[in-house]
């Protein structure tokens, strides 16, 4: 059984690293062979909490998809781009800047691919109007895009598993991620200003262009504005107090899309078209997949390395948490970090049975959430998130951006992505290593 | 009734290296509903319609709503993709995957073609890949009406 488990899960990780095969098919197939060879049972795979599919995670991500569909039909995410540009005068750094602090905001509530398919558009037209490069504008959203994503449980598929798994809330990420992210955005932006700040340079003709465009004309249904920007602020209101009310986050969610899709007068048939329905089912097939490793007892060897490694104690695990903002952040660089996360999930909890578990008498979220291994978690989360910025197939986002961006005649190679983002990765790993050094192991709050 | 008693024959023809320019010159002379894209021997291998060459002169990022958010006297989006257009061939902007039908289909066959589809034309091609006509909805519907006595 041992080694069964480990062959499939060693077999669809190498697969899906290549590339050769869509990952979906690969998670999927990798599920059915985990079922068919008894590794996992049908009952454990959909219905045990430890073992098989995450449902909070997958009706998260579904609702959140629909609330998005139905709000990117309003023009609102363009409106915004548009007038930030404005409030810039047409500068390009400014402009560059205020995108990145939109993009950021817009992905840490949003799923980061919708919001850089919405703002690249219009990002290549103003580009375009300032007669200049579009290339630096572009990597910035896609980095911006992922920074932001760090900052809340919903703003990036790995927060969603990590506060799942470990029984994590909304206001844990605001209060612990959030205030690193703000440190990152503040010291990245400092350093991009320094190395674009004097190289873009327009003409008062470009800029006159910008001023000259009328985003009230993007704002394309006012009435469908209003109902879905209601839905989405209550929702994000009950995200922050789901904890406080007992609610899974799926629960919040879920109401929010149900009640937007009642209101809107949307077809049904056509916002579930567009719910990335590979993605789903790609999260759907690892859960079963790394079920199997963790009834197989593979997950349990992983995390006596770990703890053989890096000494963690029930007071400290300051060496294991240094070391995975680095490894999730590298691994990640290299990796999807949604399988990542998901083999480093149960590793971690895992390792909190063993070295928490005998001590405290505790289980479960209790046992996740206890103050010397709650560090471990962020650090996961910080280097899975801000780790995918290091390539140009790091993460999703980026993806679609050299896509795009190669659509429009501007070709950015994996050399010249690298070139801008591996720099930000490294300097925003090392800050968030030093932020959760300073703040839990120095400051201890 | 077959379709080779009803279908147009004097078509617009291109091949893959007929310039953007030579394009629009046959759709202004309205000879056919599209024009017809040729390899060396004659066969069809593509068709080009007006929404082929609008969309081709559109950089893809432009929606309805960022157009709408532009400056009438806006000149530079469409001047730099005027260029390009200058550079684009039929072979670049023709739609290649093609429905079409044979001179033998009958009337009811295409009916039910325009039906499923949401095609304004069908190529007639004959056994050997030749396009040798082209029949509209119009032209259906008006046979169709005939036939009801409308």
């Amino acid at each position: 059984m041992f080694w069964i488990a480990t062959a499939i899960f060693v077999g669809a990780y190498a697969v899906i690293v290549s590339e050769k095969i869509n990952k979906t098919k690969v998670a999927l197939f990798g599920a059915a062979l985990t079922l068919a060879t008894k590794v996992l049972t049908q009952h454990d795979a959909l219905h045990d909490a430890d073992l098989g599919v995450d449902w909070n995670v997958i009706f998260l991500l579904i609702s959140m998809m629909i609330m998005v569909n139905i709000m990117t039909k309003t023009g609102v995410f363009q409106y915004v781009a548009v007038r930030a540009a404005k409030i810039a005068r047409g500068e390009p750094f400014a402009i560059m800047a205020i995108l990145a602090v939109v993009t950021a905001v817009a992905s840490a509530f949003l799923d980061n691919v919708t919001t850089v398919l919405l703002l690249a558009p219009v990002t290549l037209l103003v580009a375009k109007e300032l007669e200049i490069d579009p290339v630096p504008f572009l990597i910035t959203e896609a980095l911006a895009s992922n920074i932001g994503g760090t900052a809340t449980l919903i703003g990036d598929p790995p927060n969603i598993m990590i506060a799942s798994k470990a029984g994590l809330d909304f206001m844990d990420f605001i209060v612990h991620l959030a205030p690193a992210i703000i440190v990152v955005m503040a010291a990245w932006m400092f350093a991009w200003k320094l190395v674009f700040g004097k190289r873009l340079h327009v003409g008062a003709a470009q800029k006159a262009r910008i001023l000259a465009m009328d985003e009230s004309a993007l704002i394309r249904d006012p009435a469908l504005l209003k109902k879905s920007g209601l839905i989405l602020g209550l929702t994000i209101l009950g995200f922050t107090l789901h904890g406080f009310l007992g609610f899974e986050p799926a629960t919040i969610a879920l109401l929010g899309a149900s009640t937007l899709l009642l209101i809107s007068g949307e077809d049904p048939q056509k916002v579930f078209e567009e719910v990335e329905w590979p993605t789903i089912f790609f999260f759907i097939g690892l859960f079963i997949i790394i079920g199997g490793t963790v009834k197989a007892g593979l997950i349990e060897v992983f995390s006596q390395k770990v703890i053989a490694l890096t000494h963690p104690t029930k007071d400290s695990m300051l060496v294991l948490s240094m070391v995975m903002v680095w490894f999730s952040g590298i691994a990640s660089a290299i990796v999807d970090n949604i399988p990542f996360v998901a083999t480093m999930n149960p590793l971690l909890a895992e390792l909190a049975d063993k070295v928490l578990g005998p001590e405290t008498g505790l289980s479960g979220p209790a046992l996740y959430t206890h103050p010397t291994m709650l560090p471990v978690w962020w650090a996961l989360a910080l280097g899975a998130c801000l780790g995918g910025n290091g390539t140009a197939i790091g993460a999703s986002a980026n993806v679609i951006v050299v896509g795009l961006s190669e659509k429009a005649g501007h070709k950015i190679t994996f050399a010249r992505f690298f070139k801008y983002g591996a720099p930000v990765t490294l300097g925003t790993i090392a800050i968030s290593m030093g932020y959760i050094y300073l703040r839990y192991y120095v400051l201890g709050w | 009734m077959r379709l080779r008693e009803l279908m147009r024959t004097n078509l617009s023809r291109a091949r893959r290296d007929t310039p953007f320019a030579d394009l629009v010159a046959a759709h202004r002379r309205r000879d056919s509903r599209l024009v017809y894209v040729e390899d060396e021997a004659g066969r069809l291998v593509g068709v080009v319609s007006c929404y082929d060459l609008l969309r081709a002169a559109l950089p893809f990022y432009m929606d309805s709503g960022l157009a709408r958010a532009l400056p009438e006297d806006d000149t530079v989006v469409r001047d730099g993709f005027a260029a390009a257009c200058n550079d684009k061939t039929a072979g670049d902007v023709m739609t290649s995957r093609l429905v079409t039908v044979s001179p033998d289909d009958t009337v009811f066959a295409a009916e039910a073609l325009f039906a499923e589809g949401r095609h304004n034309v069908l190529p007639v091609v004959d056994a050997a890949g030749r396009v040798v006509g082209e029949v509209t909805r119009r032209t259906i519907l008006v046979v169709l009406a005939g036939s009801c006595g409308l």
